[in-house]
C-alpha cells in the first residue's frame, strides 16, 4: 500500500480475522488516521506474475481456477474474502479473467477467442488484496500455486 | 466535461459496470475516456476493459496510475484539455474512499468538471461487509450520488439492505442490477436518472 510500516489496531465490531493487533505502531505519522483508513493501510496486498513459452491453456486454465480455489480457501471469513482474489491468464491475444468474492464461487471471463489452441505463449498474474488473515498468504504461497 | 467516479469495494462489480456503460456510451456515438485505478504491481481491470471489443486508445503511454487524489485530478485535467471526450469514467480502486475524493474535486477540480460519483455494492456480500468493513464502507458510500446495488441475481435485494445504503450514501438512491447480466443501456439509464 505504499507504507512502510505496518499498522496494528483493533477491529470494531468485535471481529476476529485473527492476526495480532496487539502491539503499537511506532511509525509516528498515523495517530490522526480514522478506523477506515487503518484497516485500509493494513491490507494484504499481492500481485505477480508467471510466463512462459508454449503452455496449453486449459492445463493453464485449470491451475490459475485450483489456486484461486485454494486462496479463497485461505482467506474466507464467514464465506466471503473481505477484499478480492484476482487471476488473468494470457495465451497468445486470447485471455481469461476469474474473479473470487466468496469461497465458494468463481466468476470467469473469457475472451471471445477462448480458448485458443494450445500450446502458446503465456502470462498469468494474479492480484491478492485482502483486509483479514493478510499473514496466511506470501509470495512464496503463489509461487506454489501458480509457479 | 462530465466525469462519473465509480467506487465501491474491492469486488463490488464497477469494472463489469464499467464495461457495460462503456459499451452503452458508444452506442450512443458518444467518446469515453476511463482512467483505471487499481491496486497491485500488474493491472488486470485495463485488459478486461480492452478485451470487450471496445477501441481502446491508450492515453500517456498506457498508464495512468492515481494513488493520490491529487494525481487523479492532474490527470483528469490533462485529459480535459488534451483528449476532450463526451465522458470521462474513473474507476477508483476498491479501498478508495468516496468522500475524500469527492471532496478533492470540490475544493481543487475545475468549474468545467460536472462530477457525479458512483458507488457500487455487492449484494452478495453486503451483510457480512457492513458487519465486517463498516469504516470503510460508510466512507465508500459516503458522497455517492447514486448507488448501484450489484450482484441481485446471487443474493435479491432488500428493502432494509436499500435503506441502510441510502441512508450512507446521505440519502442518494439505490438502484439494483446484475452487470453480467443487464439489458443494453440500463446502466447508462440508470445513471441518467440521477444526472439528468
Amino acid at each position: 500500500m505504499g507504507h512502510e510500516h505496518e499498522h496494528h489496531h483493533e477491529h470494531a465490531h468485535g471481529h476476529d480475522c485473527g492476526h495480532d493487533h496487539s502491539h503499537d505502531c511506532a511509525c509516528g505519522h498515523h495517530h490522526g488516521h480514522s478506523e477506515a483508513e487503518r484497516l485500509v493501510e493494513d491490507a494484504l496486498v499481492l500481485s505477480k506474475t508467471w510466463s512462459g513459452e508454449a503452455g496449453q491453456p486449459e492445463q493453464l486454465a485449470r491451475k490459475l481456477q485450483s489456486g484461486l480455489e485454494v486462496l479463497g480457501k485461505l482467506l474466507e471469513e464467514d464465506g466471503i474474502i473481505l477484499g478480492h482474489l484476482k487471476g488473468l491468464l494470457r495465451c497468445g491475444t486470447a485471455c481469461l479473467a476469474c474473479s473470487v468474492t466468496r469461497a465458494d464461487a468463481q466468476d470467469l471471463t473469457p475472451s471471445p477467442d477462448w480458448p485458443p489452441a494450445g500450446p502458446c505463449p503465456w502470462t498469468l498474474t494474479v492480484t491478492v488484496l485482502s483486509l483479514c488473515h493478510q499473514e496466511l498468504v506470501t509470495e512464496k504461497t503463489l509461487d506454489k500455486l501458480f509457479g | 466535461m462530465e466525469v462519473l467516479l465509480f467506487g465501491g469495494f474491492l469486488g463490488s462489480g464497477k469494472t463489469t459496470v464499467i464495461n457495460a456503460l462503456l459499451h452503452n456510451l458508444t452506442a450512443l456515438g458518444k467518446t469515453a475516456a476511463i482512467v483505471e485505478n487499481e491496486i497491485g504491481a500488474v493491472g488486470i481491470d485495463d485488459v478486461l476493459v480492452a478485451q470487450t471489443g471496445l477501441k481502446v486508445t491508450p492515453l500517456f503511454g498506457g498508464c495512468v496510475c492515481c494513488q493520490l487524489t491529487a494525481d487523479l485530478l492532474t490527470a483528469v485535467h490533462t485529459i480535459e484539455d488534451q483528449v476532450h471526450p463526451d465522458v470521462l469514467v474513473v474507476e477508483m480502486t476498491g479501498l478508495a474512499m468516496m468522500d475524500g475524493i469527492r471532496d478533492t474535486f470540490a475544493r481543487y477540480g475545475r468549474d468545467t468538471l460536472r462530477l457525479h460519483t458512483i458507488a457500487v455494492v455487492d449484494m452478495a456480500r453486503w451483510a457480512k461487509l457492513i458487519r465486517a468493513m463498516e469504516p470503510v464502507v460508510r466512507r465508500q458510500l459516503a458522497g455517492a450520488d447514486l448507488v448501484l446495488v450489484n450482484k441481485t441475481d446471487v443474493v435479491p435485494a432488500d428493502p432494509e439492505a436499500l435503506e441502510r445504503m441510502s441512508q450512507l450514501a446521505g440519502g442518494s438512491p439505490c438502484r439494483t442490477l446484475s452487470a453480467r447480466d443487464m439489458a443494453p443501456g440500463s446502466v447508462l439509464a440508470l445513471i441518467r436518472e440521477v444526472t439528468e
